[in-house]
């Protein structure tokens, strides 16, 4: 398939459907590529027209015969004349079809949608859209769209799985002062996705910031390692819809995709290191400050301020955001005592008092610029008489031309008129100024986690699976037994094989067929045992009446195993028994959930989590895209607010969380090593205290 | 210590509430087992038979439930018992309660053929025990008939110890009364101790036995399910049409209804239906919950859907519960009006 390179860099490119008539789509598109400085060769396509806006206009592609191979095609027709339209395409050897029309999977019509991706894809054509607005390359001076002729030149690009969203953004980031380096709608997605563009982007040194607004992930796989790899370069940011259950509803009937569990892609955003907004306006924020900052060389945050008040709102939303906030007092002593009047403070936030102008900030930045283990700084101020506005705009302006490239700094200066105006200037300058001080430590935020994630992420790539041991060639013989026997789930003594196969270890149990092998198997377990029906047509063993629990002698066993038989035939009676399985019991801990499980948008995905029955009640899980790094799966277990207990608290001892991470890895090598499973669940995992492992009580393994 | 098992050809047909009602008409201390369990009640690790824990409480036997049952299943009893050591155990039990009981009962397995493979049914048990064998039958005239018949020649010519039948819920006593069936009976040379005719106010269920062999979860007052149901009905029409019928104006009624149909379950509760199942597994929203509990009304949950609990219902048989006062004193007033109890029982 065609190189990426030739939607954003085309040297040639033709619009099928374009118009001389004002008020058409293809006239827009025509108007915006001349006006853009396109210097590339232009081939507008229309059986009625000789000549726009000074091109010269062909009645088919074939007409075309200065040139054999055009780059890129806009086809800008109405639906039942795109597939004709795109057939023409291969005669020219076009890469990349950018389709304009809408009418297509978004309205159900998804076969017409397939016609056209299986004629590209038979030809070497890549689709972007159906439903698209066209595009938009800065460097390329390419603007085939028929969004806004006038935007703003930069360094941010924009993706966006809304045509009207992502037209809307244009407006939006002009507003903002934000320049872009491109601008690609997905429309339908039915070809080109978001990983195809981030592929580009990734490496396009034009490039500062990738924004991004998706509905809905197809392919996860494909998608999180490039996320990976992406943020290592420069910031990605997602805004994705369809946190909410009206969200997603909503989402399915917009572009026909359905977005995944929130809860799992939030996750997957935390594991890449992508930057999520709740909106568009933090989004935009982000991204600004985020193209044109330079990244911090620590985490230390200093506050300048001339009103207390302001100051503890910024130490509020710097807690909130997780930015931390330098302390050594006797350091900021000694470095701005000189600068600040006795009455106020040089603790942080830096107190220079309601008695200075902004000239008083400069020396304090100054010293702030200096100091080696300050490595941000925030300017608050509130308007008195001593601000004037020319000399804000001029002396904050003359601050960021001389340190505004060497640490963060940002402003936020709460007043009337005047400040706002000088707010206003100062913000179209590109200098980071902000009308409230949550918005600007959000922004800091977002930095601070790009530094973090930078430092750690080589520990995440690691591969710690180096010495784990599993029998591959036994669980396979497992699952071969389940797919001959048309089943997709494990009975129990397979799922217990499967376990003791990947060295999970398991209770000892065995399946008794008569009471005299049950008798014998509780004997050579030589414990308080528990027993369980085992059949293929009694899934839900408790609920049939089942399972029974602490048998400590024969009587006891033969007084269950009755009860367990009577039961499972009351309950079904055609279920096909294979007999009762006697099992350890085992002393309980603390009780965790492990999972594994193919998401349909995500991709192999594991999950950790506190267990036992009630863990659909607590919910408190966190998920990773399978991973084999020990570093990344302990932060996984870090988000749970299991944690601490896994730590050690109120007096008691820490748990083996060594033997959870060891389960968790193993449970990651099953998902990648065998495709046909689908789900993997352990619950619970026991964890006993360091040392003395981790023990799985139960395990449901589901195949496709 | 006289010895009787009382046996069945088929289930269900008043073994255990004819013991009941015969301990009321005589003075004789009576024992009890039944060896071969059908309604199995297990809790902490101990199992037993329901009618045994019945008969336990309602004859005030100083014997535990436990041991009047030796078990339910052919895989256990097999690996417990060969003939001889059933016998001994028997003979054991004997010897204990010929202690301080004139007679013992002992309630046959479930249906003639019950626990044959393991020597356990009512033929065997008969002989190994050397117990008086009566045969429980009830039904028509024609299927008394035909079972009587089957018993002569299949049952009293092997040489068990056969003393005679009880006819017990009988539809038509005049039918049974018959000329021809009388002859038939004179014939076959059979005993009969006693007709007893059909009672309805024994076979109304009552909501706990419904919820426990539905095993439902109750929502909502599960200390008001001690009560009778004579009226089942289920919720599939529209309210407006259920207004039209009888339906609200009766009491202790029982509903099956989907747990989402609200409106049915308040018309319900509001006309103080004696219970609500609530089918597929769906809640009702918490205030009708709340409602019916100030109501009183048990709200019943169950995985089923409303046609396999209907069913189910359907099937069950009315069963005795402890401190049923009433049902008690109808069959002892039965049995003393149409069982010979000196001739059975001595």
């Amino acid at each position: 398939m065609s190189d990426i390179k030739y939607l954003f860099e085309p040297e040639s490119i033709c619009i099928i459907g374009a118009s001389d008539k004002k008020n058409k789509i293809g006239y827009k598109i025509m108007e915006n590529i001349k006006s853009g400085g396109y210097q590339g060769k232009v081939y507008p396509i229309n059986p009625n027209l000789e000549e726009i806006l000074g091109y010269k206009v062909y009645k088919n592609i074939s007409d075309i015969n200065e040139i054999d191979e055009i780059d890129i095609a806009v086809i800008a027709v109405p639906e039942p004349l795109v597939l004709n339209a795109l057939k023409t395409c291969p005669s020219k050897k076009i890469k990349y079809v950018l389709v304009i029309t809408s009418g297509f999977s978004e309205i159900g019509k998804n076969k017409e949608e397939k016609d056209l991706v299986d004629f590209a894809h038979q030809h070497n054509i890549r689709i972007l859209g159906p439903n698209i607005f066209g595009h938009f390359v800065n460097k390329s001076n390419l603007n085939a769209s028929f969004a806004s002729g006038n935007i703003p030149k930069g360094n941010v690009a924009l993706i966006s799985q809304s045509g009207a969203l992502g037209s809307a953004l244009i407006g939006e980031t002009g507003e903002e002062n934000i320049g872009l380096s491109a601008i690609v709608p997905l429309g339908n997605k039915c070809d080109v996705d978001e990983s195809d563009l981030i592929e580009y982007l990734k490496n396009d040194d034009s490039t500062k910031v990738i924004l991004i607004y998706m509905e809905g992930v197809k392919n996860g796989e494909k998608l999180i390692p490039l996320l990976k790899e992406t943020t290592m370069k420069k910031p990605v940011i997602i805004i994705k819809s369809g946190r909410s259950k009206k969200g997603a509803q909503a989402a399915a009937s917009h572009t026909g995709s359905l977005s995944g569990s929130d809860e799992i892609f939030q996750s997957i955003m935390n594991q890449t290191g992508v930057h999520r907004p709740e909106n568009v306006v933090q989004a935009l924020q982000w991204a600004k400050f985020l193209a044109n900052t330079p990244m911090p060389r620590g985490e230390n945050t200093l506050i300048i301020t001339n009103g207390g008040g302001v100051g503890v709102m910024a130490a509020d939303a710097c807690e909130k955001y997780g930015v931390h906030m330098y302390d050594n007092y006797n350091s900021l002593s000694e470095a701005f005592s000189q600068y600040v009047p006795e009455f106020g403070s040089v603790k942080n936030p830096i107190d220079v008092t309601g008695q200075v102008g902004i000239e008083g900030y400069e020396k304090c930045i100054e010293a702030a610029v200096n100091h080696p283990d300050i490595h941000a700084i925030l300017c608050l101020g509130c308007e008195h008489a001593l601000f004037q506005e020319e000399a804000l705009k001029t002396t904050i302006e003359k601050i960021h031309n001389l340190y505004g490239h060497i640490k963060p700094i940002q402003y936020v200066f709460y007043g009337g008129k005047s400040i706002k105006n000088a707010a206003r200037y100062l913000k179209a300058k590109g200098i980071p100024m902000y009308f409230d001080v949550y918005d600007a430590v959000s922004s800091l935020g977002e930095l601070f986690k790009t530094y973090r994630y930078k430092q750690i992420r080589h520990q995440f790539e690691s591969d710690d699976t180096k010495g784990i041991v599993i029998n591959y060639a036994a669980i396979s013989d497992i699952l071969r037994g389940v797919e001959n026997d048309k089943r997709q789930f494990l009975l129990a003594n397979e799922s217990r094989g499967l376990m003791e196969a990947a060295g999970i270890s398991m209770p000892k149990s065995f399946v008794a067929k008569t009471v005299d092998e049950a008798i014998h198997y509780f004997n050579k377990i030589n414990a308080t045992v528990v027993m369980k029906i085992v059949s293929k047509d009694i899934v839900h063993k408790s609920d049939a009446g089942g399972v029974r629990l602490n048998i400590e002698n024969e009587q006891e066993l033969m007084n269950a195993w009755e009860v367990i038989m009577l039961n499972a035939r009351k309950y079904n009676p055609q279920a096909v028994i294979r007999g009762i399985e006697i099992c350890e019991q085992i002393n309980l801990d603390t009780e965790t959930i492990v999972g594994g499980r193919r998401d349909s948008s995500y991709g192999p995905m594991l999950m950790f989590g506190s267990g036992g029955i009630y863990v659909e009640i607590l919910k408190d899980v966190a998920f990773r895209s399978n991973t084999f790094s020990k570093a990344e799966i302990h932060n996984m277990l870090k988000e749970t607010k299991l944690y601490p207990l896994l730590l050690g608290v109120r007096g008691m001892g820490p748990k083996d969380i060594d033997a959870v991470v060891d389960v968790i890895l193993r449970v990651a090598l099953i998902l990648k090593h065998f495709d046909q499973i689908s789900d993997i669940e352990i619950n619970p995992l026991v964890v006993y205290d360091k040392n003395c492992g981790a023990r799985a009580v139960d395990a449901r393994i589901l195949i496709k | 210590m006289k010895k009787i098992i009382f046996a069945s050809l088929v289930p269900n047909v008043g073994k255990t509430a004819l013991t009941i009602a015969l301990s009321k008409n005589t003075k004789k201390k009576i024992a009890y087992m039944k060896p071969l369990g059908d309604r199995m009640r297990y809790s902490h690790k101990k199992l037993w038979d329901y009618d045994a824990d019945l008969i336990q409480s309602t004859l005030q036997l100083d014997l535990e439930p436990s041991d009047m049952t030796l078990g339910f299943e052919h895989a256990k009893l097999r690996y417990m018992y060969d003939e001889n050591s059933l016998k001994d155990k028997f003979d054991s039990h004997f010897l204990e309660y010929e202690k301080e009981h004139d007679l013992l009962i002992m309630e046959g397995a479930n249906y003639l053929t019950h626990g044959a493979s393991i020597g356990m049914n009512s033929l065997r048990l008969a002989k190994l025990t050397k117990a008086e064998l009566v045969i429980i039958l009830k039904g028509n005239a024609d299927t008394i008939m035909d079972e009587l018949t089957f018993i002569k020649y299949n049952i009293v010519e092997t040489g068990v110890n056969f003393k005679g039948v009880i006819l017990n819920q009988i539809h038509d006593m005049d039918d049974i009364k018959s000329p021809e069936v009388c002859d038939t009976i004179k014939k076959l040379g059979i005993k009969v101790f006693g007709i007893i005719p059909y009672d309805s106010n024994l076979k109304t269920l009552l909501l706990k036995q419904i919820a426990e062999d539905l095993l439902a979860t109750p929502l909502c007052a599960e200390h008001h399910v001690y009560k009778y149901i004579t009226k089942i009905y289920i919720g599939s029409m529209s309210l407006n049409e259920v207004m039209k019928k009888e339906y609200l104006s009766k009491k202790d009624k029982l509903l099956i209804v989907s747990g989402d149909r609200s409106d049915i379950i308040v018309a319900s509760i509001e006309t103080e239906a004696s219970g609500i199942i609530l089918t597929n597994n769906i809640i009702p929203p918490n205030n009708i919950i709340a409602h019916a509990n100030e109501k009183n009304i048990p709200l019943l949950l169950t995985r089923d859907d409303t046609f396999t609990v209907a069913k189910k219902i359907d099937k069950m048989e009315a069963l005795l519960f402890k401190n049923d006062d009433e049902k008690f004193q109808v069959l002892s007033n039965l049995v003393r009006q149409h069982v010979d109890v000196r001739g059975l029982i001595g």
